[in-house]
């Protein structure tokens, strides 16, 4: 009888610490064979499946909806049926010989003051055993995050819960912050004019959305504006070759930007096509990794939620994102742009918007 | 009259043409401080000084003592430019007129102190073997005062060679002894079985016989004796603090031999007198342009600020109670001058605490069981001590160093400074302190607090890691006096205990070194721990290593004077400071220890603190009640950790 394997929470994405379990495929104790599907995994970016990697008996924890840090043992695949029996590790068998001592914390003092001083959260280790200062610093390099002074909380303060994929959001935002110089401009579209767009495309090839419309006329205008389809790094301003525009979808689920890739070559029909199947991909927890990332660009569309006016917060290595807003009471709706104002300028950006609005705009009558 | 009375006589008109100069000065504000005339009763210091041997007795006085000083030594010059604050002064100044010091001459301001002091000179003298006896005189307003009980007991009890000299002059300052004196003056001496003598100095020529008889009774049967001699002071207690019935000063001074000597106005006397009045004279003149003494030159108490070293501790096997038993041995086999005293120390007892067992084997005649009289056994420790002797007394509780506070203040801390240096009195008195096992209220304290900050006394305090045959080497050099706090739980601790996992013990290259547990990464808290609470630094630096969180321990064993370098070094590093002491919280020894950390604090940031101690009130005698009235180590783990968190 050998020790079990453990199954541990793969690293999907560099930026991701964490995973939650979205459901199981197999039952306490069932017989698995190497290959099959224990479990899917969700991190801020995408699902994904987690195989056994031997044949036995598997075992588990954690229920849908716990998260677990990377690298923490999710499951065991045992030889046998019967209990499981897993060696502790040895931090903790030197406590249990010192009775003496409080019971082990699982996080130390250490890694409790590296955890508040890189902005990181205790859940950010879900599922370790044993949480020190090396862990501590390890997920804190693969962030990038320093040390921050403790803002000092006053009396009367009640903690909100910051699940981990807002703690994963908050430290990207934080390094984009850091080193981006954002600078956002608007302009205002026509909304009968855009309606009048719409209509006449759903004439000739069925339904659009403005922001199907607005993602394909943008593809078409970002080869002309090569610096808002770049990124700013070492020291130089870069553009990709390929424009793919990803756009923010949070449908209840938690936020996610999936790419239309080749959205530079794309037709508006494929554009629709592209930006729907990735929506239905969203709803059924099916992205994977590939439709989240490899964006040029992003649109993010609040004109749904009736928000007439807002600043979109740039994503980390792009030069610019647009938002789309509803119509205000004068028929006017805005268009903003936040660019990265190391790339770009408040007069280059102007006059995209100015192009990409007559793009999307019908000529009156 | 005889050749022996006149010069008798002579020698009081020196004392009282002094002391008269000595009150017109004060009255002229040339003067400052005090001063304890004793005129009328120069007779009683003449005779004694005529009874005994210069050459290898010794005399303890009060605080009127100038009659005594003059009358032993004929050195006027050095007791008016004493009392006129000279550097050419007896003590240079520094005792002044209550505190004088000669060869074979002591003198102090507290009255019932020098009488085991005295009493341990006249030990001394004993164990020197060279026929030499010790004298004290002390008034009858001392008999107000316990100590003196407690040694004529003991100076009985060992045959010491004491000579007591009670001058009786009716008042204790302004009080008449019929207010306050119950009983009879000789028969409290007799009450010890010691031969009691009576005279007075209106017959001064039996006075002088009285006295000779009685310092050759002291000395031939090495036993003390005890004289009372009737006097009268003719001047106030001070200086004009007089409200006596003139027509009662009147009579006396009818009757003052000196008195009726010079109303004789016999002219064979007169250019003697005038000889004296003119060396009196001369001896101011020569003082009021004597330097005063330059105390920052002759300071020996800064030293040079020099890197700290830290060495690997000198292994120490056993238990630190069988290391304490083990110096103890070893110092009275390698000094014949070593002594040892406390009560229930010989064998088979060997002490409360079993730290002297066996000791009195080897050395019967310098292990001595004593009486229940702390004071008086420390005060004979001062005695010996100043008598070239190396006295170590245990005091077997150490809440019952109350008793002896006047003897390690007013005595054993202030003989060499008030003496300007001139004498050694390093006694060691060590003493078990703390609870934790039930002793209640009046066996469990800590009272380090109250002993430390005495100028001239050393205070140390034993840890778990104390290196004891380090201190007793330091000892051996000693001239100071030193105080031994030890803690009847850390007896049984060993010194080469594992520390900690990954800390490694060091300690100061100093005679009296601070121990260091550190590791080897940046520390992030220092904790200065004192006595027994080295065992809960320990616990806490144990458990804490689980959480990643370094302590720096220091270890302090001289906590007064303290070396406050290796608190500097470390919160230098930490910035973050907790003290801990098994004493009561508040005014404690963490004051003194956080006050010289930001004295001397460089680091940067602010210096975080938390002070560890007992609660505020008297030690419970129930062990639940008392264990949580002391610090525990969870306490001291949550200070930690607060300021770890910081």
């Amino acid at each position: 009888m050998s020790e079990p394997v453990a199954v541990r929470v793969p690293q999907i994405n560099p930026n991701d610490e964490h995973a939650i379990v979205v459901r199981w495929h197999v039952a306490k104790g069932d017989r698995v064979r190497t290959g099959q599907t224990l479990v899917t995994l969700e991190t801020t970016k995408t699902t994904f499946d987690v195989d056994s990697p031997s044949d036995g008996y598997a075992f588990f924890e954690h229920e849908p909806n716990a998260e677990l840090a990377v690298g923490a043992p999710i499951a065991w695949i045992a030889d046998h049926d019967g209990p499981l029996r897993i060696s502790t590790p040895a931090a903790n068998t030197n406590t249990d010989a010192k009775p003496a001592s409080a019971p082990a914390e699982r996080f130390t003092r250490k890694a409790r003051k590296l955890i508040k001083q890189h902005g990181l959260a205790e859940a950010d280790f879900i599922g370790l055993e044993k949480v020190d200062a090396e862990a501590v610093e390890r997920v804190a390099a693969a962030r990038g995050t320093k040390p921050e002074a403790t803002t000092r909380v006053p009396a009367g303060a009640v903690p909100l819960a910051v699940s981990p994929s807002k703690m994963t959001e908050i430290q990207t935002l934080k390094r984009v912050r850091e080193q981006v110089v954002p600078s956002t401009v608007a302009a205002a579209l026509k909304a009968d004019r855009v309606a009048a767009r719409l209509k006449r495309e759903a004439a000739e090839q069925g339904p659009v959305s403005t922001l199907e419309v607005a993602l394909y006329e943008t593809a078409r205008l970002l080869p002309e504006w090569p610096e808002l389809n770049g990124f700013y790094a070492e020291g130089g301003a870069w553009t990709h070759e390929a424009v793919a525009i990803g756009f923010a979808v949070n449908l209840g689920r938690s936020l996610r930007v999936p790419v239309v890739k080749n959205a530079g070559s794309a037709s508006l029909r494929d554009v629709a096509r592209a930006v729907r199947d990735l929506t239905l991909r969203y709803m059924r927890d099916e992205l994977t990794i590939e439709d989240v990332t490899g964006g040029t660009f992003t649109i993010t569309d609040l004109s749904g939620e009736g928000v007439v006016n807002f600043v979109p917060v740039l994503n980390e290595r792009q030069a610019a994102i647009l938002g789309l807003c509803a119509p205000r009471g004068d028929g006017s709706c805005d268009l903003v742009l936040t660019f990265d104002h190391r790339l770009s300028d408040g007069m280059r950006a102007a006059r995209f918007l100015a192009a990409l609005r007559s793009r999307l705009e019908d000529a009156p009558g | 009259m005889n050749v022996e009375t006149r010069r008798h006589l002579h020698t009081a008109y020196l004392v009282r043409t002094v002391e008269e100069q000595l009150l017109r000065l004060f009255a002229a504000g040339k003067l400052s401080g005090t001063t304890h005339t004793c005129i009328g009763q120069e007779m009683a210091a003449v005779a004694l000084a005529a009874a005994l041997d210069r050459r290898r007795d010794v005399v303890v006085s009060n605080h009127r003592c100038h009659g005594h000083y003059l009358a032993w030594t004929d050195d006027p010059d050095g007791l008016l430019a004493e009392v006129m604050g000279r550097a050419t002064g007896a003590c240079a100044g520094l005792g002044g007129s209550q505190h004088l010091c000669a060869p074979g001459f002591f003198s102090n301001g507290i009255q019932g102190g020098i009488v085991p002091v005295a009493a341990g000179l006249a030990f001394a003298k004993k164990l020197g073997r060279g026929g030499g006896i010790a004298a004290v005189c002390i008034g009858d307003g001392t008999l107000g005062e316990g100590v003196v009980y407690e040694t004529l007991n003991m100076a009985a009890k060992w045959s010491l060679p004491l000579l007591l000299l009670l001058e009786n002059n009716l008042y204790a300052q302004s009080t008449s002894q019929s207010e306050t004196l119950a009983g009879d003056i000789c028969a409290r001496a007799a009450a010890f079985g010691i031969a009691t003598l009576h005279g007075d100095t209106w017959r001064h020529d039996d006075l002088a016989v009285l006295l000779r008889g009685a310092a050759e009774t002291v000395r031939r049967d090495c036993r003390p004796v005890f004289v009372r001699v009737d006097t009268y002071r003719l001047a106030a207690h001070s200086k004009g603090d007089d409200d006596r019935d003139p027509r009662e000063i009147d009579v006396y001074k009818r009757r003052d031999p000196l008195n009726r000597f010079l109303a004789n106005d016999d002219a064979a006397n007169e250019p003697e007198l005038a000889a004296i009045r003119e060396r009196v004279e001369r001896a101011i003149e020569r003082a009021a342009t004597a330097p005063v003494l330059d105390l920052a030159a002759g300071s020996n108490g800064s030293r040079a600020l020099t890197p700290l070293s830290w060495l690997q501790p000198q292994p120490q096997p056993g238990a630190q109670l069988a290391a304490i038993n083990r110096a103890l041995a070893d110092w009275l086999a390698e000094e014949e001058r070593v002594l040892l005293l406390g009560e229930d120390v010989r064998s088979p007892y060997g002490g409360a605490f079993k730290a002297t067992r066996g000791l009195s084997d080897g050395h019967p005649e310098r292990v001595l069981n004593t009486p229940i009289s702390e004071a008086g056994i420390v005060g004979i420790a001062n005695g010996l001590a100043l008598g070239g002797r190396r006295p170590i007394v245990e005091i077997m509780f150490g809440d019952f160093l109350a008793l002896c506070f006047d003897q390690l203040l007013n005595h054993a801390a202030k003989f060499r400074g008030m003496y300007n240096g001139r004498v050694s009195s390093a006694i060691v008195v060590r003493t078990p302190m703390g609870g934790g096992r039930g002793y209640g209220p009046t066996h469990s304290q800590n009272l380090e607090k109250h002993l430390v900050g005495v100028p001239g006394l050393r205070v140390v305090v034993l840890h778990g890691r104390a290196p004891i045959a380090s201190l007793y080497r330091a000892l051996r050099t000693s001239v100071e006096p030193t105080l031994i706090i030890e803690n009847k739980l850390l007896y049984r601790e060993r010194a080469d205990a594992a520390p900690p996992p990954s800390y490694e013990v060091v300690e100061t290259a100093e005679p009296y070194p601070t121990t260091m547990l550190r590791t080897n990464g940046p520390p992030d808290v220092t904790v200065v721990a004192f006595g027994r609470m080295s065992l809960l630094a320990e616990q806490v630096a144990a458990e804490l290593v689980a959480e990643e969180v370094a302590l720096e321990l220091l270890f302090p064993l001289s906590v007064s004077p303290l070396d406050a370098r290796p608190v500097h070094e470390s919160v230098t590093r930490t910035g973050k400071l907790v003290v801990v002491e098994e004493g009561t919280a508040h005014f404690d020894l963490a004051s003194e220890v956080v006050a010289r950390a930001l004295e001397g604090y460089r680091g940067t940031g602010r210096l975080r603190v938390r002070r560890i101690a007992a609660q505020p009130r008297p030690i419970p005698s129930a062990l639940e009640l008392e264990l949580g009235v002391l610090p525990s180590a969870a306490s001291l783990r949550e200070a930690c950790l607060e300021l770890y968190d910081e």
